[in-house]
């Protein structure tokens, strides 16, 4: 579903004019050009001088209020500030905006239209419905002819016309038969111009395609009428078919049952709104992307910024923190360890991930936590001491939790974890008696069957303890490498230690000497891994260097005087 | 009047900084080796570590498979942190292991008596109010013991 809302922006440049005579039409067409641009609002509010401009209105002096069988009355609608179109046409211009009623929910479009009169800024909001199967026809490319209704919502200075008629010029944009991105389609660009007398639409004319460099102004626009307004729609018809609007209604019913307060932020959010639909959409309305979207908005109303791509979601005490710093910089490279954790929590899996800043259970420096019932939400909390402390806590800390809620993800699907009331994990396993589980060969077994392997042979050697979770971290048998030296090796990589503070970077070039990076790195990988055999090993590989180990023994200490401002 | 109001007020200031309370001593005695230790002409540096889970944690049951074999299931909660780790740490002789008798030891604690303790954090709280000496229960003679006064660590939780 996802190329329906890439391929297909639906221009649509209407004319009011105030009679149907077909001359008119002729004189204006094919002689003008259009130049569209997407603009910031900043950008609009500065060139119109529009100081009173709000993204929610009410209308009092409504053009018709009700539906051809009064079911709804359009009287609020929300303004989409995030696409705001400047078209230019005839030395005059349009801005036009995405709109949306507030408590309808409708599966037609609305637009509001900026426009100058008279030297005064008017407005003016549309409302198109096209037929069920022309929408799929103009999306698809197959058609440029619109087939449905349109009709004037609101005017701020409403026409008083000799006869009902409006004409219109529709031009689509798609990206069918182009080449290159869709930035480049303006060459697909057609334009159709029809009369609207009385809701009816009539298709009147079809003006040649424009070449390529239509909005550059290389060739004929077509089909462009003039009207004493000049004003140019631009409705940006979103890709939405039926069967979407349907799934959609019920989705929008179901949640005024279980959460109202979730479905009026919604109603009241446009642009959320669309978030949700487009994950729905794109999900094909699944029981899982249904469920997260519900927990999605229970967590968006209480201010938390949610990633409906990557099912990420930040809680408001994570929002502006330093450890949102450092996570945005440990994801920004898509191809990092970091970034693969991450990864697990997107659409392609049924789990999503909440950060957050607050209180853990006896200070620990960060804490993962599941949900009951296979619910798969995961949640990674940041201490406030580590939030306040080194950028090396911090790496550490999300990247060790990360790697924890990997892990349980993993183990949760294979049906080995599950989570009590408190969110903490449960392992449950079933060994064989008298199997040899350390002569395995877990390259032949499913994920299941491996880690319950793991499981069992630590089991059998003595070894399977409530570190579990930790001990996994340094598990050989998954990766080129474990978890614990990819870690260690990110933490290498990725550190800025040139710029670590000089007292700091001292001390460490003192007790370790050149490869003092390394050492750090992989000290700092262990810390949290402490009561696990391999970090017991590991220790023990400085038995004869005692400067060494005590510095390593209080790591934690030690990283805590370190940089802690994340830029 | 005013003079002896004084010297009452000084004297009970006095009185107070001589009665500040002093941490008496409290022995463990355990069986556990050093998990990591290195020691030099200098320093002798040793952990041992009390795991407050590692006997009661885990669940199992016997059941028979439908292949007739037997299978263990088993349940286990992921990490608790409950762990107590006691530094040794003696630089230039500065904390020397010393010799103790065993009827001169008041405070006492085994190593089972430590692991079954259920709120461990209560039992760290405790503890704290006194200086703990470690001694190894197979390194005596006589009723003679050697104790090694420790350190307290407490790593919070990843």
């Amino acid at each position: 579903m996802r190329h329906l809302f890439k391929l297909f922006t639906l221009f649509i440049i209407a004319v009011q004019l105030v009679s149907c005579e077909a001359e008119k039409i002729a004189t204006h067409s094919g002689t003008r050009l259009l130049v569209s641009k997407k603009i910031s609002l900043q950008q609009f509010l500065q060139e119109t001088k529009i100081n009173n401009f709000d993204a929610s209105i009410h209308l009092e002096n409504k053009v018709q209020n009700k539906t051809a069988d009064g079911s709804y009355e359009l009287t609020d609608f929300n303004i989409d500030i995030d696409v705001i179109n400047r078209m230019e046409y005839d030395q005059k211009t349009t801005y036009s905006f995405v709109t949306s009623p507030k408590d309808i929910i409708t599966e037609n479009y609305f637009n509001l239209i900026y426009y100058k009169k008279n030297n005064v800024w008017e407005m003016k909001i549309v409302e198109l419905k096209p037929n069920p199967d022309n929408l799929i026809q103009l999306q698809s490319g197959l058609t440029t002819e619109f087939e449905g209704q349109m009709r004037m919502v609101y005017e701020t200075v409403p026409t008083i016309m000799s006869q009902p008629c409006t004409y219109v010029t529709i031009t689509v944009e798609n990206c069918q038969g182009c080449v290159g991105t869709c930035d480049q389609c303006s060459r697909c660009v057609s334009s159709t111009t029809y009369s609207f007398c009385n809701q009816v639409i009539q298709f009147i004319s079809a003006p040649p395609l424009a070449p390529s460099g239509f909005s550059s102004g290389s060739g004929g626009g077509g089909g462009f009428n003039s009207d004493p307004n000049e004003i140019v729609f631009d409705p940006n018809l979103a890709n939405l078919d039926i069967a979407n609007v349907v799934n959609f209604n019920l989705f929008l019913n179901n949640l005024r049952t279980t959460d109202l307060v979730g479905f009026n932020y919604l109603n009241s959010h446009p642009k959320i709104k669309n978030q949700v639909l487009y994950h729905l959409v794109l999900n094909s309305f699944n029981s899982d992307s249904k469920i997260y979207s519900n927990f999605a908005i229970g967590k968006i109303k209480n201010g938390a910024k949610v990633n409906f791509q990557k099912k990420i979601i930040n809680d408001p005490s994570f929002i502006g923190s330093k450890s949102e710093c450092t996570n945005n910089k440990l994801s920004a490279d898509p191809t990092s360890f970091y970034s693969q954790m991450l990864s697990n929590f997107n659409n392609s899996t049924n789990f999503n991930l909440t950060f957050k800043v607050g209180a853990t259970q006896n200070g620990d420096w960060g804490i993962t936590n599941g949900a009951q019932n296979n619910a798969n939400n995961y949640e990674i909390t940041v201490s406030q001491s580590i939030e306040n402390g080194s950028n090396l806590m911090r790496m550490l800390t999300l990247s060790h939790e990360l790697i924890h809620a990997y892990i349980f993800s993993t183990l949760e699907t294979a049906g080995l974890l599950n989570f009590d009331v408190n969110g903490d994990g449960l392992l449950n396993i079933s060994c064989i008696q008298n199997t040899n589980y350390n002569a395995v060969n877990l390259n032949t077994l499913s994920t299941k069957d491996r880690f319950e392997a793991i499981f069992c042979a630590m089991n059998q050697n003595g070894t399977l303890t409530s570190e579990w979770t930790h001990n996994l971290f340094n598990t050989t048998n998954f990766n080129v490498s474990t978890y614990r030296q990819a870690l260690e090796n990110m933490i290498f990589n990725e550190y800025d230690w040139d710029n670590e503070e000089i007292a700091f970077k001292n001390l460490a070039i003192s007790t370790f000497g050149t490869n003092w990076r390394r050492e750090l790195a992989k000290g700092v990988s262990y810390i949290g891994l402490e009561n696990t055999t391999e970090y017991q090993n590991y220790i023990n590989e400085y038995s004869l260097l005692p400067i060494k180990i005590l510095y390593l023994t209080d790591i934690r200490n030690k990283i805590s005087t370190a940089k802690n401002t994340c830029l | 009047m005013k003079k002896t109001l004084i010297v009452i007020f000084i004297f009970f200031i006095f009185l107070n900084s001589f009665s500040q309370k002093v941490n008496k001593d409290l022995y463990l005695f355990i069986t556990e080796k050093p998990v990591y230790e290195v020691s030099n002409d200098t320093i002798v540096f040793q952990q041992f570590k009390i795991d407050f889970d590692s006997k009661n944690s885990k669940k199992s049951i016997i059941l028979v498979n439908e292949n007739g074999n037997l299978i263990k299931k088993i349940a286990l909660k992921g990490t608790f942190n409950r762990v107590l780790n006691l530094i040794y740490k003696n630089v230039n002789s500065n904390n020397d292991p010393v010799i103790v008798r065993g009827k001169d030891i008041s405070n006492y604690l085994t190593l089972d008596e430590i692991i079954f303790q259920s709120d461990f954090e209560n039992f760290n709280a405790i503890i704290n109010n006194f200086n703990i000496y470690l001694i190894n229960s197979k390194e005596n003679s006589d009723d003679y013991y050697i104790a090694r006064k420790v350190l307290i660590k407490k790593r919070s939780g990843l």
